[in-house]
C-alpha cells in the first residue's frame, strides 16, 4: 500500500515544484547570460539595472523553490491530513505508519531535489558567468585543465587530509537536514493540530517553538566542539600546516546525528499523534 | 453472528466537556438499510466518525466483526462524509483509478455507468463541478464498492429533489443483501421508503432501536411523525 499512496503522491505534487525548478534554471541561465552582453558598460543607467534585476530574480528564484517547495508541501499535508481532504486520506485502508511514511518520503525527497537545483543552478550561473568573462582565446582552457588536473596534488597535501571524510559527512547533513527539515514542517503540524480551535496557528507555534527548542539543544550539544576549536593547540596545528578537515567532519559528523535523532524522534511524535490523538472537524 | 457492528459503552467528549456520545450500546445488524436519526448535536455525526476511525473514543468502543477501525475495517466499509472531501484538482476518471487502487472492492465498471446516467464527464476536473454535482460523484464512488457497510452521512442533503430520488435508487440498487446501509439524515419523509429500520438518538444516547414497520404497526404513524413527536421541541 505504501507504494500506491507513493505513486499517488508523486502524481499528484510534481507539478508545482518542477515548475519552480524550471523557473530557477531559466533565471539561473538569463542571469548567468547578462556577463556576456555588453550591458554593464552601457551610459544608460537602464541596462546595467535591468542585469542587477535579473541576477535579484535568479536570487529571488532560489528562495522560492528552496522555502516555496517546503510551504507548498506542508501545506498539501495539512490539507491532506486535517482538513475535508483527511476523510478521505483517513479512510484509506493503510496505517498511519504508511500514511506518515508516504508524506515523509516524498517532502524530503523533494526537500533533496530543491537543493540539488539550486546547487546545479549556482552552478550554471557562474559558468555561464566565468565562461563569458573569461578571456576568449585559448589560455583560459588551459588554465582551467591543468587546476583540474593539479587536483589529484593538491588532494595529496597535509591541508588537504580528511578530504573525503568531509565530503561524506557534508552529504551526510544535506541527506539527513531533507529528512530533518521534513520532519521539522510534519511534526509542527501535527503537534499543531492538538489544538483544537486554532489548529494553523497551533501549527505556526509550535513550528517556532520547536526550532527555538532545536537551537537550544544544538548550542549546548556544539559548545564542546567550538571550545576545541578555539583551543589554541588547535590553532596552531592548523597554523602549522595541518588540515582543518578532520575537526570540521566531527562538527558534520554531529549536526548530522542531533539532525537525524531530531527527525527521528518527530517522525515517531508524530505517528503516536495521528494513531492516537487524531480529531478531523 | 449477525451483528455487523457493535458499540460498546462508547463515550466521546469533546473539549469543554461537551458530551457527545453518552456510554452508548448499540448493535448494527447485517442486510437491512437503518436510519441514523437524531436533532442536530445528537451525536450521529460523531458516531459516524468513531466507526471510521476519524475521531478517538474516550471511553468504550466500536468494533465491526470483532475489529477495531483500523486497516482492516476501512477495507469493509464505505463512508461518504457529510462534506465535499476528495481533492479539488483531481479529475473524476483519476479518482475511479485512486479508489480502484486502494479498494479491492470498487467496481469501476459500475462508477462509469451510474456517471454516464447522470451525464457527469470522467475528464471533468473536480473544480469545475457544481457542489451537488460534486456530492454525487462522491456517493458514485461511495456506492461503487462491494463493501460490508455503507455509512452515509447526510447524503441527500445538498442536492435537489429529483437527485434525492437518484440518489437513494441508487443505494438501494447498488448495495448487496448481506451488506448494511446506515444513513444518516433529517430529510426523514424523502428516506423513509427505503428504510427497513431505524435508531433514533438523543443526547448521545440511543433512544430507540426498531423496525420501521413496528413503528407503523405499534405507533400507527410514520417514522417521520413519530420522530417529530419524540424530538418536539
Amino acid at each position: 500500500m505504501l507504494g500506491k499512496l507513493l505513486k499517488h503522491e508523486w502524481k499528484a505534487v510534481w507539478k508545482v515544484p518542477m515548475l519552480l525548478i524550471a523557473i530557477l534554471m531559466i533565471t539561473a541561465v538569463m542571469a548567468g547570460l547578462t556577463f556576456a552582453l555588453p550591458i554593464w558598460d552601457s551610459e544608460w543607467v537602464g541596462l546595467p539595472l535591468s542585469g542587477i534585476m535579473l541576477i535579484c530574480m535568479f536570487y529571488f528564484a532560489i528562495i522560492a523553490v528552496t522555502v516555496g517547495i517546503m510551504i507548498y508541501f506542508a501545506v498539501r499535508y495539512y490539507k491532506n491530513m486535517f482538513t475535508d481532504e483527511g476523510y478521505l486520506t483517513h479512510t484509506l485502508p493503510v496505517t498511519a505508519r504508511q500514511l506518515l511514511l508516504n508524506k515523509t518520503i516524498t517532502m524530503s525527497a523533494w526537500n533533496l531535489i530543491a537543493m540539488l537545483a539550486v546547487v546545479i543552478s549556482i552552478f550554471v550561473f557562474f559558468a555561464i558567468m566565468i565562461l563569458s568573462l573569461a578571456p576568449k582565446d585559448s589560455s583560459f582552457t588551459r588554465e582551467l585543465m591543468e587546476t583540474i588536473r593539479a587536483w589529484p596534488e593538491v588532494l595529496k597535501s597535509p591541508y588537504m587530509d580528511g578530504f573525503e571524510g568531509f565530503c561524506i559527512g557534508g552529504l551526510l547533513v544535506v541527506l539527513i537536514g531533507a529528512f530533518s527539515n521534513s520532519m521539522m514542517l510534519i511534526g509542527a503540524i501535527t503537534l499543531g493540530q492538538m489544538v483544537r480551535k486554532h489548529r494553523i496557528l497551533g501549527a505556526v507555534g509550535a513550528y517556532f517553538g520547536l526550532t527555538i527548542i532545536v537551537q537550544i539543544f544544538s548550542t549546548v550539544i556544539m559548545i564542546p566542539m567550538m571550545v576545541k576549536m578555539m583551543d589554541s593547540s588547535y590553532y596552531d596545528s592548523a597554523y602549522g600546516a595541518q588540515s582543518p578537515f578532520p575537526i570540521l567532519t566531527s562538527f558534520y559528523f554531529l549536526v548530522a546525528g542531533v539532525s537525524l535523532v531530531l527527525g527521528i524522534g518527530l517522525y515517531f511524535m508524530s505517528e503516536y499523534l495521528i494513531r492516537h490523538k487524531l480529531e478531523l472537524e | 453472528m449477525n451483528a455487523l457492528v457493535e458499540v460498546i459503552n462508547l463515550t466521546k467528549i469533546y473539549e469543554k466537556k461537551k458530551i457527545a456520545l453518552d456510554h452508548m450500546n448499540l448493535t448494527i445488524p447485517r442486510g437491512k438499510i437503518i436510519g441514523l436519526l437524531g436533532p442536530n448535536g445528537s451525536g450521529k455525526t460523531t458516531l459516524i466518525k468513531l466507526m471510521n476511525g476519524l475521531l478517538e473514543a474516550t471511553e468504550g468502543e466500536v468494533l465491526m466483526n470483532g475489529h477495531r477501525p483500523g486497516p482492516q475495517t476501512k477495507n469493509w466499509i464505505s463512508y461518504l462524509p457529510e462534506r465535499t472531501y476528495f481533492h479539488n484538482n483531481m479529475r473524476v476518471d483519476e479518482l475511479i483509478r485512486f479508489f480502484c487502487d486502494f479498494y479491492q472492492d470498487f467496481r469501476p465498471e459500475r462508477a462509469r455507468q451510474m456517471l454516464s446516467n447522470l451525464n457527469i464527464s470522467e475528464n471533468a476536473k473536480l473544480k469545475t463541478l457544481s457542489k451537488g454535482t460534486k456530492e454525487k460523484v462522491q456517493l458514485i464512488m461511495v456506492m461503487s464498492r462491494e463493501a460490508q457497510l455503507y455509512v452515509l452521512d447526510e447524503p441527500i442533503a445538498g442536492v435537489d429533489p429529483a437527485a434525492r430520488d437518484y440518489i437513494l435508487r441508487t443505494i438501494i440498487t447498488n448495495y448487496n443483501e448481506n451488506a448494511t446501509v446506515l444513513l444518516s439524515t433529517h430529510l426523514i419523509s424523502d428516506i423513509e421508503k427505503v428504510l427497513d429500520e431505524v435508531i433514533f438518538i438523543r443526547n448521545g444516547r440511543v433512544i430507540l432501536q426498531d423496525t420501521v414497520e413496528n413503528i407503523r404497526e405499534c405507533r400507527g404513524k410514520s417514522v417521520d411523525a413519530y420522530f417529530r413527536e419524540v424530538f418536539a421541541c
